[in-house]
């Protein structure tokens, strides 16, 4: 198709195209039957128009033959009134408009006019011809010319001329023609009303398919069907009958298919139900063991904080007052009080280590323990370290050897706390396991000329970017024999040195492996039996850039000292349930701040009456009161305009580094942990009334 | 009417003569090869005879032939009776009768005296009177067609022709 879309015949065709088929099959009938019609029609009326001409020229001829005839004497006899008469009965034919007669000469000798005519029928044909030469009959506008020529024996003496209207002949042509037009309507009506009830019988089937498909395609129905035309909805055996079938058998197919698709999605979704119930169901039981798993572990969780602060607060009082008394100035302790005081303290020092390494090997494996790195200086926690355990290393003698200091690059990346832990433990089992006389070295090295490949462990995540400085603990010991060397890391398994006499929980290097674990660093030893063992840690490098300021803490003894009066008259209030506890403050403040006063509640409530009505320089509070709890209390010092500025110094059993930090968050000066050291109690307190007097 | 206008008085007359001899039948017996136009008395016509000898009369050839003395009349087929044989008429209109020729004649009255056909002159037209019984007498029968052009026809028992008969004589005054 070529865009000529204003094209007449393009516009036509397109038209037809469009029309509903039973429209088609009318029209085509009607320009059918036109076409047969207008082509018998139009011969015949031409025809008859022919015929109907052809008589009347024969008629006029005969005419005027006769006139002629009459008409000769009298043109013969020059008798023009006798022409005239003979002229006039021509008036009995209405068709004759007029007459004339000519001489020989072509003069014009009678003439007549039909009544009526008006013009003179001959005007502008004067002397047409002469009596020889007549010609022939002219059909002209509406008229016929005719003439004849006028003879008396033999002799031609003139001529007759003619003119018939041929008005009649169109009348009758036009009767003919209204004839025919009425007979192609009457025939058109008939074709008309045929080709629509024939129409019927071919349209109908067809747009019943269309309408069926339509609806189909709409409502999605399949279980309809095109019905057939006739009695009894048969199908015809025609085309369109075929059609009809294939139609409807392609829709059962259709359906069928439509109908094995539902049910099988009905069946998948039945299953993906099925499963998802399942899946849920399970998702539930992990969900509840997930719960059951977690309140075990809260559980777990609580013990440990619960024994952590149950065995703590009697160890607060025994240590405590083992340490007032070695520093009573005025009832001095006999001799032998003093070193059966240092055997409790002792023994109380070292069930406390117990409970502490428990507690934190507890702790590690519960995901509990929580590191804050920082950078350290080797070689200060190495000193430290060595110094703690000097006293023991003396007892034994045992010689203690500090090789760290060549080393330039002695800045590690780890928790100052484990990791002074870690190499205590170290230490302290080289110094426990040495023969007395040995000698320890601590030495320190980067790991680039030493694989430690020999029974190394390392860390899950190891920082291998920036290397490692490796600690070193040497001993001349006995040495570990091979076959119990893969068993040195179990928990509580002491590789026989149960029945040696050497205290020890058997999980001090456990708790040192993942310490440095924990701290991204490696550890291992090697050992040979007769010759002694090496114990090294490997802990990541701190860049140069990175070097911090150096720590500023100073090493902390247990060793009792005296104290440092606190200078000044203070008004304290301690908070504390526990008389023991409470006791032992109220001794401290007497013998180290004799300036001041202590006051005391046994709850928060009679704490907080009386913080408003003394208004003290500073609180000491127990964190875990009955009741309202030291962090509730805090609160509402804090929201009392009377009480808001009191620095408040937490003492709690609970050493947990997380309740450590939340103390601080919540915005206590200090954090003391039971069992406290006197020199801690009166640094917190000096701080916070420092500060307090700066302000 | 104008014909007589363009055209002398004489050769409308001999193309009268020529048309009668059209509308008059002969009887069978005794024809000849010719038609025979004869013409008694005077010569009016002069030349304006001689196209007829051209154009035939019921395919017989016409002869012209002047006559001077009665007694060849029976030779003729149609007789033109000049003025100046008027003093012979008798005769003449007896031997015509018993020849069977037709008389013809520009004389006043020509037909009251027993001639067949009289020319006359009417409106500045030519007009002619017929007599059937003088016709009939001779054996000659006049078609009915020239008799319906006829001005007067006597001979078949009308009466009424007497009185335009003084018209006619009328007239005869004037003609040279």
């Amino acid at each position: 198709m070529r865009p000529v879309r204003s094209h007449p015949i393009h516009s036509a065709r397109r038209w037809f195209r469009d029309l509903p088929i039973r429209r088609k099959l009318t029209a085509t009938t009607l320009l059918v039957s036109t076409t047969a019609m207008l082509l018998t029609a139009v011969p015949l009326v031409v025809g008859d128009l022919h015929r109907a001409q052809r008589d009347l020229l024969q008629e006029m001829r005969g005419l005027a033959a006769v006139v002629a005839l009459g008409s000769a004497p009298a043109v013969a006899f020059l008798d023009p009134y006798a022409a005239t008469e003979t002229l006039h009965t021509l008036s009995a034919d209405r068709r004759i408009r007029g007459a004339r007669l000519l001489t020989r000469d072509g003069q014009v000798f009678a003439s007549y006019v039909a009544p009526g005519t008006g013009v003179d029928p001959f005007r502008g044909r004067a002397g047409l011809s002469g009596a020889d030469d007549c010609g022939v009959p002219r059909f002209s506008v509406g008229r016929l010319f005719l003439c004849a020529g006028v003879e008396v024996g033999g002799q031609s003496v003139g001529s007759l001329e003619l003119v018939a209207d041929l008005g009649f002949l169109q009348a009758h042509v036009h009767r003919q023609i209204g004839i025919a037009v009425g007979v192609f309507l009457l025939a058109l009506a008939v074709a008309w009303g045929l080709a629509r009830a024939l129409g019927r019988v071919i349209a109908a089937p067809v747009q019943e398919l269309a309408h069926t498909a339509a609806t189909v395609t709409t409502t999605r129905d399949y279980s309809r069907r095109a019905a057939g035309e006739g009695v009894g909805g048969m199908v015809a055996r025609d085309e369109i009958g075929a059609l009809t079938t294939a139609f409807n058998q392609m829709l059962e197919q259709v359906q069928s298919r439509d109908w094995q698709l539902q049910q099988h999605s009905e069946r998948l979704e039945a299953e993906v139900e099925a499963r998802t119930a399942e899946l849920s169901a399970s998702v539930e039981q992990l969900r509840m063991a997930k719960s059951e798993a977690e309140t075990a572990s809260q559980a777990k969780s609580q013990f440990l904080s619960r024994m952590s602060h149950e065995l703590r607060t009697p160890m607060n009082a025994i240590l405590g007052f083992s340490q007032l008394l070695g520093m009573a100035q005025d009832e001095p302790l006999s001799e032998r009080q003093k070193e059966y005081m240092g055997h409790v303290t002792k023994a109380g020092h070292h069930l406390l280590e117990l409970i502490n390494e428990v507690l934190d090997l507890a702790r590690i494996e519960s995901g509990r323990m929580t590191l804050s790195t920082e950078s350290l200086d080797v070689g200060a926690v190495v000193a430290e370290c060595l110094e703690l355990t000097r006293a023991m290393a003396g007892d034994r003698h045992i010689t203690l050897v500090d090789a760290t200091h060549d080393l330039p690059l002695t800045r590690v990346r780890a928790d100052r706390v484990r990791l002074r832990q870690a190499l205590l433990n170290l230490l302290s089992n080289a110094a426990k396991y040495s023969v007395a006389g040995g000698t320890v070295t601590v030495s320190c090295d980067t790991d680039d000329n030493d694989d430690a490949g020999d029974g190394g462990k390392k860390g899950a995540d190891v920082a291998d970017d920036t290397g490692l400085i490796m600690l070193r603990v040497t001993d001349t010991g006995p040495g570990i024999p091979a076959p119990l060397q893969e068993h040195l890391f179990e928990p509580f398994n002491r590789l026989g040195a149960e029945d040696s006499g050497t205290e020890g929980t058997g999980i001090g290097l456990v708790i040192t492996l993942k310490l440095v674990e924990m701290m991204r660093g490696r550890m291992g030893f090697s050992s040979r039996v007769g010759e002694g063992s090496q114990f090294w840690i490997g802990l990541p490098r701190v860049g140069p850039g990175e070097a911090q300021a150096a720590d500023t803490d100073t090493a902390v003894g247990y060793v009792p000292a005296a104290c440092k009066p606190l200078m000044g008259a203070y008004t304290l209030l301690y908070i504390e349930d526990n008389p023991a506890n409470l006791h032992l403050l109220q001794e401290l403040v007497r013998q180290c701040a004799t300036e001041s006063r202590m006051l005391s509640a046994s709850s928060a409530e009679l704490g907080l009456l009386l913080a408003r009505s003394e208004k003290p320089h500073a609180i000491l509070m127990d964190i875990n009161l009955p009741g309202m709890d030291g962090f509730e209390a805090l609160r509402r010092l804090r929201t009392d305009a009377a009480t808001r500025s009191i620095p408040v110094i937490a003492v709690s059993a609970d050493g947990m580094a997380d309740q450590v930090q939340r103390g601080m968050d919540a915005g206590f000066a200090a954090y003391v942990t039971k069992p406290f050291r006197m020199v801690e109690v009166l640094d917190a307190l000096r701080a916070a009334l420092k500060v307090k007097v700066a302000r | 009417m104008a014909q007589g206008g363009g055209v002398g008085e004489y050769e409308l007359k001999a193309a009268f003569l020529y048309n009668f001899a059209k509308f008059v039948e002969w009887p069978a017996a005794g024809q000849q090869e010719e038609f025979t136009l004869c013409v008694i008395g005077g010569n009016p016509f002069g030349a304006a005879l001689n196209p007829l000898s051209s154009s035939p009369v019921r395919g017989r050839a016409v002869v012209v032939t002047r006559l001077s003395d009665p007694e060849e009349i029976s030779r003729c087929n149609m007789l033109f009776v000049d003025a100046l044989a008027l003093d012979r008429l008798p005769v003449i209109l007896q031997r015509s009768r018993d020849a069977h020729v037709l008389t013809v004649a520009d004389i006043d009255g020509f037909t009251r005296r027993g001639g067949m056909i009289g020319l006359v002159s009417e409106d500045n037209r030519i007009r002619f009177d017929i007599n059937t019984r003088a016709a009939n007498d001779a054996g000659l029968r006049v078609s009915s067609r020239l008799l319906s052009l006829a001005r007067r026809v006597l001979g078949d028992g009308t009466s009424g022709t007497a009185g335009a008969e003084g018209v006619g004589s009328g007239m005869e005054g004037n003609r040279p």
